[in-house]
């Protein structure tokens, strides 16, 4: 695609101008994915796309510009046009390219052949156990989606690395009808493993849950409204703490102080139970990578433990900008982006508890089963979720099934209100969307309880 | 764009799609520039610019469809284009027929929009502004602690598709966006607040005004509280009228009523709401910055009202779901179905959200909701969401209400319709504009306290 020599022309043109730091972002990318509505194949597609991004940084100021033209000359203009923006007296010498060093998070079996036609297959299996299962069950709509990328980050401090991506992921959404309502669940497991992880994922059970959860719904009643203690169920019921920590604890919104927990380093921030991690290092994890897009290598980072804010979410420019260093967390979702800080694998770590016993020990309240998505507003730490399957707590016994109910709050009221938290710990996939596009993310938490949180329900 | 250089490479791809064994097939390609900066703390700090374009290849064998896309205009991909076209038709089985579309009255058709002042946007326009954007934010309230983002883009690129029947379309349109968000504190007590513009001329651009309206609304946010739970009338605020509307818009697709997955289903010529709703669409809406005279399948638009007095007057269908129903396409046909401009029809004789709030009397000013993409299901329509807004009391708007939810059921809500305003906003779409009024909504389910 480009020569060692034609990379370092055009990271001497963006040098041009005397800024400290040029990178070159080069990304290759296949991706295939059908589509099925029931058991019909309504679309299948192939991409292949490539291009470069290139950054240039002086101090805080940053310069980004990218193209899928690999024309050399046409990118040495834009690289030399770019540097305009950002000039200094102080010449940056380019260190010496390393040699090519290649990781990869993805675990990938090249002897398994895998075509379009074995992900209709795998499909259909979901898809005829759901609409077998249940005359209720009216629709299953699903697709399987799978990539293969590489990125090469090359930088003006030698840096010359690539990592490889093999993710692929299925999801299957059913849909009941009792003939006046409509209510969905859906399964979406990911990897970076091959499809033999998908081989080996419970297909059949899951779909089965799906389908008893949305039949469930179409009954249930609404949520009651107010503040009251809530369960949530393990798995991406972590995108609680996603949204009411996570977020803030990047260097995104850190490192210009506008996080309500960029001065809280050290200090407690939530409830001593709770303990969290970012761990980028999960082999074949959704979420995983050994190089981010910065070219740094991925870390295992402690957030919070036992309550106390440890560590937060760093990429090149948060660092200039906050005086330390990099965390490897510098993600975009192509190279149209420059990178910022984000998650990877985020969760709230296992803690000593019993599910079954918090729900006991639990008088009145929600049992959020399975969470749907939510956002928050990093300035203010005010986040919202919503609840995709619940059921009312009454006298330490999961009772009816509840609908319509999305969880409010404060991140930092809400991390203080944990009050148990339980050693189910699973982890669940996702896509985090945020200025650097949508990544691939993992949340998880074992099951927990929230003493007050409030519940935006209709009863 | 080398124009030449893409015409050529297209007529290559067309030349060997013709001679492939596929019975139909259209081309479409798209080019994009834009460039952008942000600023941060009296600096550019954030500067891009880039170039991208895309070439994708449909293509239809035996009644079925796939398609396959390339960033690249590399020759040599264009046998990867077409063998993976075929490849991924022969594994397609969509019981509906799919079909390429050319009027053979209007096979040539031509839309170009641009504001002609493109080139005004250079580096240090949008740096100038930006930083007077910037300066004057901070300058206007002393809670202002930081302009958290401030950033200017401009874009503009064709788009071309070809089709075998004949079809050819060029489209070319500019846009220039300006977005800001500000942070306040006030006795320990943190409030964001952001704002966005955008339009075809920056120099149509006020920055007095943009700066007051976004300073405004943030400090307004201060002082507020929950509500008790309950059921309170409300008035969705313009802006969040469109965004409400706006996520159950699928609802209205006609194929979704053939698949079963709209409640609207076989309710055309019903009544679904309030005798004082109207929902039309415009495509060529004098007010909307981009006029849409034909859909991407080569179909005039017309203008229509969707909901007429409260009457489901008609769905939106494109050229696929009018083989399966009988019914002639609607102009909705964005590589599936979609809305050009609409609107709400505002009540003029109710011209101000004060005038409004007059008319209700007691309740909740809705001004915006959050987790649209998580907490509500579009096609149930039961909704449950984030909201903030302001007490109305004695009809006057009063103080700042958060921490709450707005939940109900979205076709059972346009049914509580007790006023449409006058107050109309309007938000950019995939396709068109949406313009809306602020709407009064009798008996909606509050959570708080």
């Amino acid at each position: 695609m480009l020569s060692d020599s034609n990379i370092n022309r055009i990271l001497d043109a963006a040098l041009s101008k005397n800024a400290d730091f040029a990178e070159v972002f080069i990304e290759d990318k296949t991706s295939t994915s059908v589509r099925m509505l029931d058991r019909n194949v309504m679309g299948c597609a192939n991409t292949l796309g490539s291009g470069i991004g290139i950054r240039i940084m002086l101090g805080t100021n940053v310069v980004y510009v990218y193209s899928n033209d690999f024309d050399i000359d046409a990118l040495t203009k834009m690289a030399s046009e770019a540097a305009c923006a950002l000039k200094s007296d102080n010449p940056t010498k380019i260190a010496e390219l390393a040699s090519l060093c290649t990781t990869s998070a993805s675990i990938i079996n090249s002897d398994l052949k895998v075509s379009e036609r074995d992900y209709i297959d795998y499909l259909s299996k979901g898809i005829d156990f759901a609409l077998n299962y249940n005359e209720k069950i009216a629709r299953v709509s699903s697709n399987f989606s799978h990539s293969y990328k590489t990125v090469r980050i090359v930088n003006s401090r030698g840096v010359n690395k690539q990592e490889i991506y093999n993710r692929s992921r299925a999801s299957i959404n059913v849909i009941a009808d009792n003939g006046t309502e409509k209510q969905t669940a859906a399964i979406a497991p990911g990897t970076l493993k091959d499809f033999s992880f998908f081989t080996d994922y419970p297909l059949i059970e899951q779909v089965q849950k799906k389908c008893d959860s949305a039949i469930r719904m179409l009954d249930a009643g609404y949520a009651p409204s107010g503040k009251m203690p809530v369960v949530i169920g393990n798995g991406f019921g972590g995108v609680i703490f996603h949204e009411a920590c996570g977020h803030t604890l990047e260097a995104t919104s850190v490192g210009i102080g506008s996080s309500p927990f960029a001065d809280k380093l050290g200090q407690q921030i939530a409830s001593s139970v709770v303990s969290a991690r970012d761990n980028a290092k999960i082999e074949g994890e959704w979420g995983s990578y050994e190089t981010d897009d910065e070219g740094n290598e991925s870390s295992n980072l402690l957030l919070i433990e036992n309550g106390i804010l440890k560590n937060f979410l760093v990429d090149e420019l948060g660092a200039r900008r906050m005086g330390c260093k990099p965390t490897g967390c510098g993600r975009r979702e192509n190279y149209q982006y420059a990178p910022t800080s984000r998650m990877s694998n985020t969760y709230i770590c296992a803690g000593k508890d019993k599910p079954e016993d918090i729900i006991a020990d639990t008088e009145y309240g929600i049992y959020a089963a399975s969470m749907g998505g939510g956002s928050v507003d990093t300035a203010t730490g005010e986040f919202n979720f919503a609840v995709n399957e619940g059921y009312m707590i009454r006298n330490g016994k999961i009772a009816e099934p509840v609908r319509g109910a999305t969880l409010i709050g404060m991140g930092s009221e809400v991390l203080m209100n944990i009050d148990r938290v339980a050693d189910d710990l699973e982890l669940s996939v996702g896509v985090c969307g945020s200025i650097s596009g949508s990544v691939p993310v993992t949340v998880g938490q074992p099951t927990l309880r929230v003493s007050e949180i409030t519940v935006g329900g209709r009863d | 764009m080398d124009i030449n250089k893409v015409n050529e490479y297209l007529n290559k791809l067309s030349s060997a799609a013709s001679n492939s064994s596929l019975d139909e097939f259209q081309i479409k390609y798209s080019y994009e520039e834009s460039m952008g900066l942000d600023i941060f703390e009296g600096e550019v700090s954030n500067y891009e610019n880039s170039i991208t374009q895309l070439i994708s290849l449909s293509g239809k064998k035996d009644g079925q469809m796939g398609g396959a896309a390339t960033s690249s205009l590399d020759e040599e991909f264009i046998p990867w284009l077409i063998d993976k076209t075929i490849s991924a038709i022969e594994l397609t089985n969509d019981e509906d027929e799919n079909f390429f579309n050319c009027d053979p009255e209007h096979p040539n058709l031509e839309s170009v929009q641009l504001g002609g002042a493109y080139d005004k946007n250079t580096y240090d326009k949008f740096k100038e502004i930006g930083l007077l954007i910037e300066k004057k934010l901070l300058e206007a309230d002393s809670r202002i602690v930081a302009v958290d983002y401030l950033s200017l883009n401009c874009s503009r690129g064709p788009a071309i598709r070809r089709n075998s029947l004949g079809l050819n379309m060029y489209t070319d349109e500019d846009l220039v966006t300006i977005g800001a968000g500000i942070r306040a504190v006030e006795n320990g007590i943190t409030k964001s607040f952001g704002k966005s513009w955008y339009g075809q001329d920056i120099d149509e651009f006020d920055v007095d005004e943009f700066v007051n309206d976004l300073v405004a609304k943030a400090m307004a946010k201060f002082g507020g509280s929950s509500v008790k739970s309950g059921t309170y009338d409300v008035i969705l605020h313009n802006k969040v009228a469109i965004k409400l509307f706006g996520s159950f818009l699928s609802s209205f697709s006609s194929y979704q009523m053939c698949k079963d997955l709209s409640v609207l289903k076989g309710k055309e010529g019903s009544r679904i709401a309030s005798e004082c709703l109207t929902f039309a669409e415009v495509p060529m809406y004098d007010k909307a910055i981009f006029k849409v005279p034909f859909d991407d399948e080569g179909v005039l638009t017309t203008e229509k009202n969707i909901i007429e007095n409260g009457v489901f007057k008609t769905a939106l269908y494109d050229i696929k779901t009018q083989h399966m129903t009988g019914v002639k396409s609607t102009g909705n046909g964005f590589g599936g179905i979609d809305i050009s401009n609409v609107m709400i029809v505002p009540d003029e004789s109710v011209p101000t959200l004060e005038e409004l709030a007059g008319i209700m009397g007691e309740g909740i000013l809705i001004t915006d909701i959050s987790g649209l993409h998580a907490g509500l299901n579009p096609i149930s329509g039961d909704f449950s969401l984030l909201s903030e807004g302001f007490r109305v009391v004695d009809g006057k708007i009063g103080q700042a209400v958060e921490q709450i939810t707005m939940s109900g059921n979205f076709f059972e809500m346009i049914n509580r319709i007790g006023k449409i305003g006058g107050d109309v906003d309007k938000t950019m779409g995939s396709n068109g504009e949406f313009f809306a009024p602020s709407i009064i909504i009798k008996d909606v389910a509050i959570a708080g306290e």
